[in-house]
């Protein structure tokens, strides 16, 4: 669209979704939310597969009418059920990217980046889609069709297919859907590189909480169609809101390390006060998120016994709670670390708030993801 | 072999093939997208050639064009001459007789191309026309060309609504079909026999080069269906 071309820059807050959206089924779909611009904010809408997220993405883009409420962008009104009003999707600027991509297997590359840029002359569109090309790493396969490109690639071209739009948001479907684990991780590591870089405010869509930590500022968990809590991925982790949140996001442990030094495939991380070994990364990203499930912490009493587990760290319980049949105990250990034991076990170990103990883990059980220079997001620190 | 009858055959089948491009087109794209719930009723009235007698359905539009109804008469006033019995009469009673060939093949392959592709375009700013064009033309090929091609060789072989509605004419409405029936009638098998033969092999020509168009086609884009993607939250 030509009003795109110009850069101009809607006001403070980018997005306001308040709408709801009623399936025939029965099924009622409630979001409520507010994305901003200045900042760009990337905001992760979470949840189980059938919580709403995609159709919630689908409204926003004008793909499927909403049964009430608005969606604004800047001082546009995009979709208004009271008045009956909706931009057809041709007319949002937005970026939306397809889960498995949805380039045009009949197009080279090519033609597929330079699709939606209507209105230019042959040499400004080709200038603008080999620009875009290029910041995406894709210009050598520019005459390739979508067949011959790897998942990473289809997804690269994909953006530079949206961005090249130069869009005033960015929708992103479940980025991570079509392609494979080894794969994943590379290009999730890209991806919130990239997405920080670009000064766009982007929504995305995920059910895994690894895409949460490595991309968002802000998430939504959503389920069965309400949203449960809103906050940093490190709050919302961390601390769940309640149960239902605990159940669907609950990471135990999650919190910032930076890299100190590798050695015969390990690496040491500092996080918080304290070091901890894990499995040597093999990137060279240096600052991580680091995680470690409940199940995987052993609360030892007194000196550590020798044991596999490479970490054993000392400090003192600062929280327990029940959490179904077992107990949660929270222990600082120059970081926040949550182990989850049986009630046996809380009773033979005597455990009570301020009472010192060990906890042990193995540093394959430290699972890192990499953290792309984020901002903010303090709790994690010490 | 009867060169005259012949020719008004392909003439007859290229204006009546390519009349139902933009005939077919616009109904094909409504039976593959639109959501009306009485939908199927067009869809079988669009079907109905392919079962009707073809005399029932020479006879209906020979009385639509006759010169007691208001079509006919219309026709008349306006062009000077009746319809039935003549070129133009044949070639309105072929395009309804070879309708469903064309649609059929088209809405089949305007369904096939993923939903997915049309809304990525609409989000690229590209109007529903342009997404017509630019996305679902280009991978509805096989079933245009199908569509074309079949109505066209269903155009050749007619006989009962030719007969009813051109009667036969030398020059004007016989076709080939009805030219072999004459020779039967005649017992010139050996005429027969050669415009017989003509029209099989030629027949089998088209067809076959139809289906080898189709495989190449769905080869080189392989259509992967990921059940997944259009399933949560719907």
């Amino acid at each position: 669209m030509a009003a795109n071309q110009t850069g101009v820059r809607p006001s403070r807050s980018a997005l306001s979704a308040d709408f709801e959206k009623q399936y025939a089924g029965g099924m009622t779909i409630r979001a409520s939310f507010v994305l901003a611009v200045d900042p760009p904010v990337t905001s992760i809408l979470f949840g189980p597969s059938g919580a709403g997220k995609t159709t919630i993405l689908r409204c926003i883009a004008g793909l499927e009418p909403i049964t009430s409420g608005t969606i604004h962008f800047g001082d546009e009104v995009w979709s208004d059920a009271g008045t009956r009003r909706s931009v057809p999707p041709q007319r949002r600027s937005l970026g939306y990217l397809f889960q498995d991509h949805a380039l045009f297997p009949h197009l080279t590359v090519r033609d597929n980046v330079a699709f939606g840029l209507g209105g230019l002359d042959r040499t400004e569109r080709n200038r603008h889609v080999e620009e875009a090309c290029e910041k995406l790493g894709v210009e050598a396969l520019l005459e390739r069709r979508p067949d011959q490109l790897s998942g990473g690639q289809g997804q690269r071209v994909a953006l530079a297919r949206v961005l090249v739009r130069r869009p005033g948001l960015l929708l992103l479907d479940e980025p991570f859907a079509a392609l494979d684990a080894a794969t994943r991780d590379e290009v999730r590591g890209y991806l919130s590189g990239f997405l920080r870089r670009l000064e766009i405010p982007a929504l995305v869509v995920t059910h895994d909480w690894v895409d949460a930590l490595a991309l968002g500022d802000e998430m939504i968990v959503l389920d069965r169609g309400r949203i449960l809590q809103t906050g940093t991925p490190h709050q919302v982790l961390t601390r769940p809101a309640d149960r239902e949140v605990a159940a669907l996001a609950g990471v135990e442990t999650v919190a910032e390390g930076r890299l100190e030094g590798r050695s015969s495939g390990t690496a040491v991380l500092r996080v918080g006060l304290s070091e901890l070994v894990a499995l040597d990364p093999g990137t060279d990203v240096r600052d991580f998120w680091i995680s470690i499930r409940g199940e995987d912490v052993t609360l030892e009493e007194g000196t550590a016994p020798k044991s596999s587990a490479r970490n054993h760290l000392t400090g003192r319980i600062v929280e327990i709670e029940p959490q179904a049949a077992l107990m949660r105990v929270a222990v600082d250990v120059g970081f926040r670390l949550t182990a989850l034991v049986t009630r046996q076990s809380a009773e033979d170990l005597n455990l009570v708030p301020g009472k010192p103990i060990a906890a042990a883990f193995k540093a394959s059980k430290v699972h890192l993801i990499p953290r792309a220079g984020q901002a903010g997001d303090t709790p994690g620190r010490p | 072999m009867n060169y005259t009858a012949l020719w008004t055959t392909l003439e007859l089948a290229a204006i009546t093939s390519l009349l139902l491009l933009p005939i077919g087109i616009p109904i094909a794209y409504w039976v593959a997208y639109s959501g009306w719930r009485w939908k199927f009723l067009v869809e079988a009235a669009v079907a109905l050639p392919l079962v009707l007698p073809p005399t029932v359905l020479g006879f209906y539009v020979l009385v639509a064009m006759g010169p007691r109804s208001p079509l006919g008469q219309w026709y008349d006033s306006v062009v000077g001459h009746p319809l039935p019995f003549t070129f133009e009469g044949l070639v309105v009673a072929s395009t309804l007789y070879s309708l469903p060939f064309a649609v059929q093949p088209m809405a089949a392959a305007f369904s096939m191309v993923e939903p997915k592709y049309l809304e990525a375009s609409w989000l690229l700013g590209v109007s529903r026309l342009g997404t017509f064009f630019r996305v679902i033309v280009p991978q509805s090929i096989g079933g245009l060309v199908t569509g074309l091609v079949l109505s066209f060789a269903h155009t050749l072989g007619e006989f009962g609504v030719v007969l009813m509605v051109g009667g036969n004419i030398e020059g004007v409405t016989r076709t080939v079909s009805i030219d072999i029936y004459d020779d039967v009638q005649a017992l010139n098998y050996a005429g027969a026999n050669r415009t017989a033969l003509a029209l099989l092999v030629f027949s089998f020509v088209v067809l076959s080069s139809v289906y080898a168009i189709n495989t190449r086609i769905w080869t080189r884009w392989p259509q992967t269906r990921p059940a997944s993607a259009r399933a949560e939250a719907r």
